[in-house]
C-alpha cells in the first residue's frame, strides 16, 4: 500500500470488492412502500452513512438486509453471494450485524454477558462449551468504554453506554459489516468522538459500515459516503458536503 | 431468575456436594415419614418431574405450553396400550412411551415454534384437549373414560417407590438444572427476554426452542411411564386432568420459573399444602384455599420461593 491509502475514505475506489449490494429492493406496508427499488453498495473498509427525513425507510432498510423482513422483489448480495433466502441468524454469521435504534440489551443479564452472547456456540455444541473468551470480551469493552460497567446490569447504564452495549455486541459478532441505527443518539461530544476514532480504527481493520445518523456534523467526521433516502427511494448519492448543498435533499429534510 | 453464569469448574465441586446432601437427606424420609405421606412425596416426586419437564422448555424461553398433558398423555397411553394389546414387557414398553412423547412433542409443537405468545399457548391447549377426546373417543382400544388397569407396576410399596422416584427425581432435576447452567440455558433464557436479540446474535432461535421441547418431551415422557406404571391404572383423567396441569404450572410459577430446582421445590411445596389442607379444609373449600394461598406466594413472591432462598444465602455471606 505504498501509493495508495485505502484505509481513509473516498468514493472513487472502484477496485474495492463490494461488502454489501442491494438491486432494486422493495417492501411494501400494506399500500406504504417503504422501500422502493432501492439500489446501493458498500465497499469494503467503507463508512457510508445512511441518510433522510424519519418515515424514509432506513431502518426498513436494515431489517431486509438483515432478514428480519424479507423484501417484495430485489436481491441482497453479501461478498457475492445471494443471501435472500438466509435466515437473519445465517446472516449474521456469515458476517452481518446490526445495532438497534432503541438499545436492546438482555435485561437480567450482566453487560459481560452481553457482550458474550455473540460468542455462544449455535444449537447442541453450546450444551460442551462455554462461549467466548474473558480477553475478547474485555477488549471488545475497553473498545467500546465499557470496562467500568462490566458487572453492571442494563438498567443502571445511562443511555449513551447502552448505544456502545449495542456496538460492543455487533463487535462480538466479529462481522465484515455493521448496520449501526442510530450511532449517536443521546451521546455526549467526548462519547462521539471515542465511538467515531473507534469506527476509524475497525475500518483500518478491514470493516465495513452503514450508519443511519441525523447529527450530521458527527457524521462528516467519519463517512466515506452518504445515501439519502426518501420515501423508500434513493434521492441522492455521494460526499457528504456536496450532497447536503443539492435542492431536493434540503427539500426532503425540510419540507418545502 | 437463577444462574446467573454458567459452571466454571471452581464452583462445581461445592455445587455437587449440595446436590449429594440434597439427595442424601430426602433419602432418611422414610425412617422419619408415616408410609400415608410416603405415598403422598412420591406424587410429589411424579409432580416435581413433570414441573422440571415444563420449566425448561416455558420457565426458559418464555413459550408458555398449556399442552403439557399431551406429552404425559401419550407417552402413557403409548406404554399401557403397548402392554394391553401386545403383550410388550415393560421394560420395552416405557422406552417406547418415552420416545413416542419425544417424536410427538417435536412433530406436534414443530409447526408452532414461529408463533409466539398467546397463539403458541392456545396451540398447545388444544392439543391437549384434541387428544384427551380421541382417547375417549377410542373406547374399544383405549378403554374409553373408563381406562385400562391390571397392567404391571415397576415396583410394589410405598419405600421401594419412594427410592424409585427419589433417584428418578434427582437424576430428572440434575441434567435439567445442569443443562439451565449451560450456554444453551443461557439461550433459553435469553430467548424469553428478547428473541430478536438472540437471533441477531447469530444464534438459531428456532434450533434452540426446538432443542429444549425435545428435552422437556423426553424428561416428561419418562415421568409419565413411571407415573402410570406407579399407579396401575390409566383412564383420561389420570393424565389429562386440568388440574394436574395447573399443579404443574403452579408449582413452577410459585417456585420460580427458569431455575429447574425451583418447579422441584414448588411441586413439594403444593402436594404437602394440598394434603395437609385435607385434614382442615373438606371438600372445594381445600381447593380454594389451596389456590389462594398459591395466590398470596405468587403476589407476595413473583420471581419465586428459589429466587428468595438463594437471596437469603446471599446476604449471609
Amino acid at each position: 500500500m505504498k501509493f495508495k491509502d485505502f484505509s481513509e475514505g473516498g468514493g472513487n475506489r472502484k477496485d474495492m470488492a463490494k461488502v454489501i449490494e442491494t438491486r432494486g429492493i422493495s417492501k411494501r406496508f400494506g399500500g406504504i412502500t417503504a422501500v422502493n427499488s432501492l439500489d446501493f453498495h458498500v465497499e469494503e473498509k467503507e463508512i457510508v452513512g445512511l441518510i433522510g427525513p424519519n418515515g424514509a425507510g432506513k431502518t426498513t432498510v436494515f431489517n431486509l438486509i438483515m432478514g428480519v423482513l424479507r423484501q417484495d422483489s430485489g436481491d441482497i448480495i453479501f461478498n457475492g453471494t445471494n443471501i435472500n433466502n438466509y435466515p437473519t441468524h445465517k446472516r449474521v454469521k456469515i458476517g452481518i450485524a446490526r445495532t438497534y435504534q432503541i438499545p436492546k440489551p438482555l435485561k437480567e443479564w450482566t453487560i459481560f454477558e452481553n457482550i458474550r452472547i455473540s460468542m455462544i456456540p449455535d444449537g447442541i455444541k453450546s450444551i460442551r462449551r462455554i462461549g467466548g473468551r474473558e480477553e475478547d470480551i474485555r477488549r471488545i469493552a475497553k473498545e467500546t468504554g465499557l470496562t467500568e460497567y462490566l458487572e453492571k446490569y442494563p438498567d443502571e447504564l445511562p443511555i449513551g453506554a447502552l448505544r456502545r452495549l449495542e456496538l460492543a455486541r455487533a463487535l462480538a459478532n466479529d462481522p465484515k459489516l455493521i448496520l449501526i441505527d442510530e450511532a449517536f443518539a443521546g451521546m455526549t461530544k467526548e462519547e462521539i468522538d471515542v465511538i467515531s476514532e473507534l469506527l476509524k480504527k475497525k475500518r483500518k481493520e478491514g470493516m465495513s459500515f452503514i450508519i443511519i445518523d441525523h447529527n450530521l456534523e458527527a457524521l462528516a467526521n467519519i463517512v466515506d459516503r452518504v445515501i439519502v433516502i426518501h420515501l423508500g427511494r434513493k434521492l441522492a448519492e455521494g460526499k457528504l458536503q456536496e450532497i447536503i448543498k443539492k435542492e431536493d435533499v434540503k427539500k426532503a429534510y425540510l419540507g418545502e | 431468575m437463577g444462574g446467573n453464569k454458567p459452571v466454571r469448574e471452581t464452583a462445581l465441586k461445592k455445587i455437587a456436594l449440595r446436590w449429594i446432601i440434597a439427595f442424601a437427606v430426602m433419602s432418611l424420609l422414610p425412617f422419619f415419614v408415616p408410609h400415608g405421606w410416603l405415598r403422598v412425596l412420591i406424587i410429589a416426586n411424579f409432580l416435581a418431574i413433570f414441573a422440571m419437564s415444563w420449566d425448561i422448555m416455558s420457565g426458559y424461553t418464555g413459550y408458555i405450553s398449556f399442552g403439557h398433558n399431551f406429552l404425559l398423555g401419550i407417552s402413557a397411553y403409548a406404554s399401557v396400550l403397548l402392554i394391553h394389546h401386545f403383550d410388550v414387557p415393560l421394560y420395552l414398553s416405557m422406552p417406547i412411551g418415552v420416545l413416542i412423547a419425544a417424536v410427538g412433542g417435536v412433530g406436534f409443537v414443530l409447526p408452532t415454534l414461529r408463533v409466539r405468545g398467546p397463539y403458541f399457548t392456545l396451540f398447545t391447549l388444544g392439543l391437549f384437549i384434541l387428544f384427551e377426546r380421541i382417547m375417549i373417543t377410542l373406547g374399544p382400544i383405549t378403554g374409553g373414560t373408563r381406562g385400562l388397569f391390571g397392567f404391571p407396576t415397576v415396583l410394589k410399596g410405598a419405600v421401594p417407590n419412594f427410592y424409585l422416584t427419589l433417584v428418578l427425581v434427582f437424576a430428572v432435576a440434575f441434567a435439567l438444572w445442569y443443562l439451565g447452567q449451560t450456554d444453551f440455558g443461557r439461550v433459553l433464557n435469553a430467548i424469553r427476554l428478547d428473541e430478536d436479540v438472540v437471533e441477531n446474535s447469530g444464534l438459531d432461535t428456532t434450533r434452540f426452542k426446538l432443542l429444549s421441547f425435545l428435552m422437556s418431551s423426553i424428561a416428561a415422557g419418562i415421568g409419565a411411564v413411571f407415573f402410570i406404571h406407579y399407579l396401575g391404572a390409566l383412564c383420561p383423567r389420570s393424565v389429562f386432568a386440568v388440574f394436574l396441569l395447573l399443579n404443574i404450572i403452579i408449582a413452577s410459577v410459585i417456585g420460580g420459573m427458569g431455575t429447574i430446582i425451583g418447579p422441584f421445590m414448588g411441586a413439594y411445596i403444593i402436594t404437602i399444602i394440598l394434603e395437609g389442607l385435607r385434614a382442615v379444609a373438606p371438600g372445594p373449600w381445600r381447593i380454594a384455599t389451596y389456590a389462594a394461598i398459591g395466590l398470596i406466594i405468587f403476589i407476595l413472591r413473583p420471581r419465586g420461593i428459589f429466587f428468595e432462598i438463594q437471596r437469603l444465602f446471599r446476604r449471609r455471606r
